[in-house]
């Protein structure tokens, strides 16, 4: 499990999953972090402009693409975040606070992630 | 709209399994490619979107992974045109969502499994995917075979025969498969009459269900009923589970009753009930089970002649009548001995990896003169003992080797006395038993001494 120490919290995620996966393939790894980088800003950017516009069903969509890649990047924390987007938004009334709320926070942890993975495969 | 299309329509390889990845997650089709990569058998497409799946499903994969929520279409409707228009295609949904009564319906919709995205999903996905594609294997197998069956069946092709009387029935059994009809077979033993009522089952459209040929001659008069109508359990001692019988068996498909001449007359008016009111009832039941089956009648014998003498019931022959199929004798069939000689060698030749043999003009020759009591049957047992006995690529008269018959008719043809026939057989049996006095005694019945006598008189 890697940590990245961000302002006060600690934020953890880890690349076993996709190693063990990759096997001695170190260019897959590389790739599968390449379009994380490029796959989950778009997620998020989705779910900005579905809270911009009250497009929940949009947001439920995006939040519910963002599970499985939480889960395979094992970020803490954030595989709760994106299911608790996807369930708010599903609801009748959807509480738009709330998920203003999670959608804030899982944007700083994977700021957070994609800068460390940024550095590690620099240095890399 | 991304569409991620890998490999597909160049590198298609004989015997790889086409897998569709439709899935609109970009990461997640990329871990489950590496994956499914691993198994070089696999030949991997990557779909991000229902549409441009859907443009590429006459491709027929063997097994598709559907993400049960697709920008364009939803993964359950997709599911449902799947399983629609290609009902072998396997298809795994996969669903970052655990939702029991979603994957309830998904399962009763056709999917052969509904995996969760975690992080075991890849795990469980290769497995699924592995043994979806087996089941897929089979079917396809089945559907070659079946297919196989029906091409073997095909008329011109596995009868075969050139000379008009075969000309006639060809013509009665293409007439015979249009119509669900009775059909009655008549023909000497050998004559291929099992062969003519697969032929007209495989051609008929209920070839792809079961066809279901019994001898009535070769069950036992009292165990007939159970064969054909089933018995529960405790019917009878030793019915220690309940069984279905032949036409249940066959249901939507065909029976083929062969040497029906020989069903007893109690039997014949059970069969008669059962072709009347299209039902059978289990022995020791009273469960009346309805069957839809199509009959084809065989025997050597000429039903009409055994109505007359009071042996088969005049109401099941007419309900039997339909197309009455004669299939001729071979001694009747001229040329066609030829043809079929010429055949069974070259199949017997290629079923056991032998070079190609040809008769000589005389071995033909003495095909054609000789009579074939067993007909077709014959020919092919004669032919094989041919092949197998002769050095040569050229099967010659002297590798035509005829059975020998005792036929009571042939045997009385020289006007002997009662004891030259005793003498005849005596020594009949000491050639086939190599001289043996003591076995040929004990065979016969008869005295050591009497043999003895009969050889010191000369007789033997």
């Amino acid at each position: 499990m890697d940590f990245i120490q961000k302002d006060n919290s600690e934020i953890r995620y880890s690349l076993a999953q996709i190693e063990a996966l990759a096997g001695s393939d170190a260019a897959f790894v590389i790739e599968i972090v390449e379009t994380f980088k490029i796959a989950t800003p778009n997620y998020l950017n989705r779910i900005k402009e579905g809270l911009f516009s009250n497009d929940f069903k949009a947001i439920q969509h995006a939040a519910h693409q963002l599970k499985p890649t939480m889960d395979i990047f094992a970020i803490v924390g954030a595989m709760e975040l994106a299911r608790e987007m996807e369930k708010c938004a599903m609801q009748p009334n959807p509480n738009k606070l709330k998920i203003e709320h999670d959608f804030k926070q899982i944007k700083e942890i994977i700021a957070a992630v994609i800068e460390d993975l940024e550095i590690r495969f620099k240095k890399n | 709209m991304c569409v991620l299309f890998l490999n597909l329509g160049k590198n298609f390889k004989l015997g790889k399994s086409k897998i569709f990845i439709v899935e609109d997650d970009l990461l997640y089709s990329k871990m489950l490619n590496h994956k499914l990569s691993m198994d070089t058998e696999l030949e991997i497409s990557i779909f991000n979107d229902g549409d441009s799946f859907l443009k590429n499903i006459h491709l027929k994969p063997n097994v598709v992974t559907l993400d049960i929520r697709l920008p364009d279409i939803s993964g359950l409707e997709l599911l449902k045109k799947i399983k629609k228009d290609f009902p072998t295609i396997q298809v795994i949904v996969l669903s970052g969502q655990d939702d029991l009564a979603k994957a309830v319906e998904i399962i009763q919709s056709g999917a052969y499994d509904y995996i969760l995205k975690d992080s075991h999903s890849m795990e469980k996905i290769w497995h699924a995917v592995h043994q979806a594609n087996e089941k897929r294997e089979l079917y396809d197998e089945v559907e070659l075979l079946s297919s196989e069956i029906s091409a073997k069946y095909t008329f011109r092709k596995y009868i075969k025969g050139s000379s008009a009387p075969m000309q006639r029935v060809f013509s009665l059994l293409e007439k015979s498969s249009r119509a669900n009809i009775t059909v009655t077979i008549n023909g000497e033993t050998g004559t291929g009459k099992e062969l003519a009522a697969k032929a007209i089952h495989f051609n008929s459209d209920r070839m792809k269900k079961p066809f279901v040929a019994i001898n009535v001659a070769a069950i036992p008069k009292e165990l007939i009923e159970s064969e054909l109508f089933g018995y529960e359990k405790g019917a009878f001692t030793g019915a220690d589970q309940a069984r279905a019988g032949k036409f249940e068996e066959a249901n939507n498909g065909t029976v083929f009753l062969d040497e029906i001449g020989e069903m007893s007359l109690c039997m014949q008016s059970k069969l008669l009930r059962a072709l009347q009111e299209r039902e059978v009832i289990r022995l020791g039941s009273n469960k009346v089970i309805p069957i839809n089956v199509r009959i084809i009648v065989a025997t050597h014998r000429d039903l009409l002649q055994e109505v007359k003498e009071g042996r088969f019931r005049e109401d099941l022959y007419y309900r039997l009548l339909g197309i009455r199929l004669e299939l001729p004798p071979l001694k009747e069939r001229g040329n066609d001995i030829v043809l079929l000689a010429k055949s069974f060698v070259t199949e017997f030749c290629k079923e056991n990896k032998l070079p190609n043999k040809d008769f000589s003009q005389d071995a033909l020759e003495k095909l054609m003169h000789y009579s074939f009591p067993g007909n077709v049957r014959e020919l092919k047992a004669i032919v094989e003992v041919a092949i197998v006995m002769s050095d040569s690529t050229i099967l010659e008269a002297e590798d035509i080797l005829f059975n020998k018959r005792l036929d009571v008719d042939d045997f009385i043809q020289e006007d002997l006395t009662l004891e030259e026939y005793n003498c005849k057989i005596i020594k009949g049996y000491l050639i086939k038993h190599d001289n043996n006095v003591a076995k040929v005694s004990e065979k016969l019945q008869i005295g050591k001494s009497t043999i003895y006598r009969m050889i010191k008189e000369g007789k033997c």
